[in-house]
């Protein structure tokens, strides 16, 4: 059957159209990945926040933090606190407490490592973890943050203190 | 000139054409258009949400700090309901109706509902009871005044009032007058602030009969202040304030913190959510001292015997304050407080006393 001059021409139109729209569909696909490739750094940047954040919380944790009279010693934690601290992680009977932290370190791991003891003994094994609250291993995480926060470790038994890190993984 | 009729059907049918396709064409970028206005919009309320939340933790993490922050002048919605349980309030704040909002389940924060300016300040105090329990953040905007009143009369309502004060004089940034009650009817000069906020420290059960300009207001009646910084609270919105207040309805204050926090609370609801974060965090805190007492006690030898009555101090299961306050309640509370206050304190006096490790 022959063609007329006008379904050539509406042919044409739709020949212009899908055209038009395979531009367009391309464009929209190149923004896209910008936009992801966007979204991947935004993320990177808000983990990196969220990681200071958190650092800037646990440092001036008053479960944590040496006192003298209830005045705060500054980048000080105490050891009797820090262990606590950890028998309340592991109070089976008080999970709230758990959630709370939970929520406060969301997929993060908090660890205190004693780097340098100068009299007696430290720490057991030279660190303790404290919280972890990691929903991925690191493995299989996107990305990790490591934060070390150098503190001294008072031990008010001994009266002394040592050297050491709060050492902060965030996972995403 | 005239068209043959095939002509006319084949105009009449491009023109349908171009009619059709061109509404698709701009239905489809009016969509995207819309869709990345929406999604811009949640991303930069996201965004500045993120960073209001990361300059309030740094404020609240440096105690007895005041700041002036610049943040966008968009409306700032802070939400904070009385019904709480341990696991926290039903707490936030949001940026206008964007529906984008942080949870602050934990958080205390005494804030007006809503801040709508080009600046923050941010102020915290360090709540001790006595040893450091945590930071409260107050909240405020340029365009919130606050106004202190007493009472000539009563010689303790005046000298709470002037600590009150003085203590806001530390904040260069709040705008804080302090009137007695006669200068206040008499001279009080009304300025250009969106909200006055009066604050009575004394029983104040008068008509608010004061020309405060286009200003609206409401009041806070601390109605038996005493130097322990411990006492009853009414919030009065502006309707009420035409009635009596009645004080069966007032609520508790535990310090001079929590006094502070009334003063900058939106109502009586925010307060007591407020308060109820705060004895969330000093039950917390206690179990963390109770613990280390115990600690103390075994191992400090010679020390022990020291650290035995907070060790053994028996702080109530679930600990909390109450959503409204019964008979009773306040007093119940208070005294609790107070010895365990004292038994901690008892406890550190004796520990430096005795060159022991201190409890705190």
């Amino acid at each position: 059957m022959k063609k007329t001059k006008s379904q050539l021409k509406i042919g044409e139109s739709i020949m212009v159209l899908i055209i038009f729209f395979i531009i367009l569909m391309v464009g929209l696909v190149f923004y896209a990945k910008v936009q992801s490739h966007i979204a991947i750094k935004d993320a990177e940047e808000f983990n990196a926040k969220r990681t200071i954040d958190m650092a800037l919380s646990v440092k001036f944790m008053p479960e944590l933090q040496c006192t003298v009279q209830s005045t705060e010693q500054f980048d000080c934690i105490d050891l009797l606190k820090i262990n606590a601290f950890k028998a309340i992680m592991l109070n089976t009977e008080k999970q709230s407490y758990r959630r709370y932290y939970a929520r406060m370190f969301p997929n993060a791991k908090i660890t205190i490592k004693q780097s340098f003891v100068p009299f007696g003994e430290g720490i057991e094994g030279g660190e303790i973890m404290l919280f972890d609250n990691t929903y991925v291993d690191e493995v299989n995480a996107s990305g990790v943050i490591k934060m070390s926060i150098p503190v001294t470790i008072f031990d008010p038994i001994r009266d002394s203190n040592s050297f050491g890190f709060i050492v902060l993984d965030t996972y995403s | 000139m005239k068209h043959s009729k095939k002509a006319v059907i084949e105009m009449q049918f491009n023109w349908i054409f171009i009619f059709v396709v061109g509404s698709v064409i701009l239905l489809f970028f009016v969509f995207i258009g819309k869709s990345y206005m929406e999604s811009s919009n949640m991303k930069l309320s996201g965004k500045i949400l993120f960073e209001i939340d990361s300059i309030m933790k740094g404020a609240s993490s440096s105690s007895k700090s005041s700041s002036e922050l610049e943040i966008p002048k968009l409306e700032l919605g802070f939400t904070c309901y009385p019904e709480c349980s341990e696991e926290g309030c039903d707490s936030g704040f949001a940026i206008g109706n964007t529906g984008v909002n942080k949870p602050t389940p934990h958080d205390i924060i005494f804030a007006p509902s809503e801040i709508k300016s080009d600046f923050l300040y941010t102020w915290t105090l360090d709540w001790t009871s006595p040893f450091r329990v945590g930071n409260f953040l107050y909240l405020t905007s340029p365009s919130i005044r606050y106004v202190f009143v007493y009472n000539e009369d009563y010689s303790m309502s005046k000298t709470m009032a002037e600590k009150i004060y003085n203590l806001f004089l530390d904040n260069e940034f709040i705008t804080v007058d302090l009137y007695s009650e006669e200068e206040l009817m008499d001279d009080f000069e009304a300025t250009n602030h969106k909200h006055v906020r009066f604050v009575f420290f004394y029983t104040f059960e008068d008509d608010l009969d004061l020309d405060i300009g286009k200003s609206d207001f409401d009041l806070v009646i601390f109605s038996d202040p005493n130097p322990n910084f411990n006492g009853h609270v009414l919030f009065l919105s502006e309707d009420m304030a035409a009635e009596t207040g009645d004080f069966d309805d007032s609520v508790g204050y535990f310090g001079k913190e929590s006094m502070v926090g009334a003063i900058f609370s939106e109502n009586q609801d925010f307060f007591v959510c407020n308060m109820h974060k705060a004895f969330n965090s000093l039950e917390r805190i206690f179990g963390i001292y109770k613990i280390k007492a115990l600690y103390l006690k075994t191992q400090a030898g010679a020390c022990g015997g020291i650290y035995e009555n907070f060790a053994a101090f028996p702080l109530p299961e679930n600990f909390q304050y109450p959503s409204s306050f019964e008979e009773g309640d306040y007093e119940k509370i208070s005294s609790l407080l107070k010895s365990m206050s004292s038994s901690a304190e008892k406890a550190n006096k004796n520990a430096i006393f005795n060159s022991c490790p201190r409890l705190y």
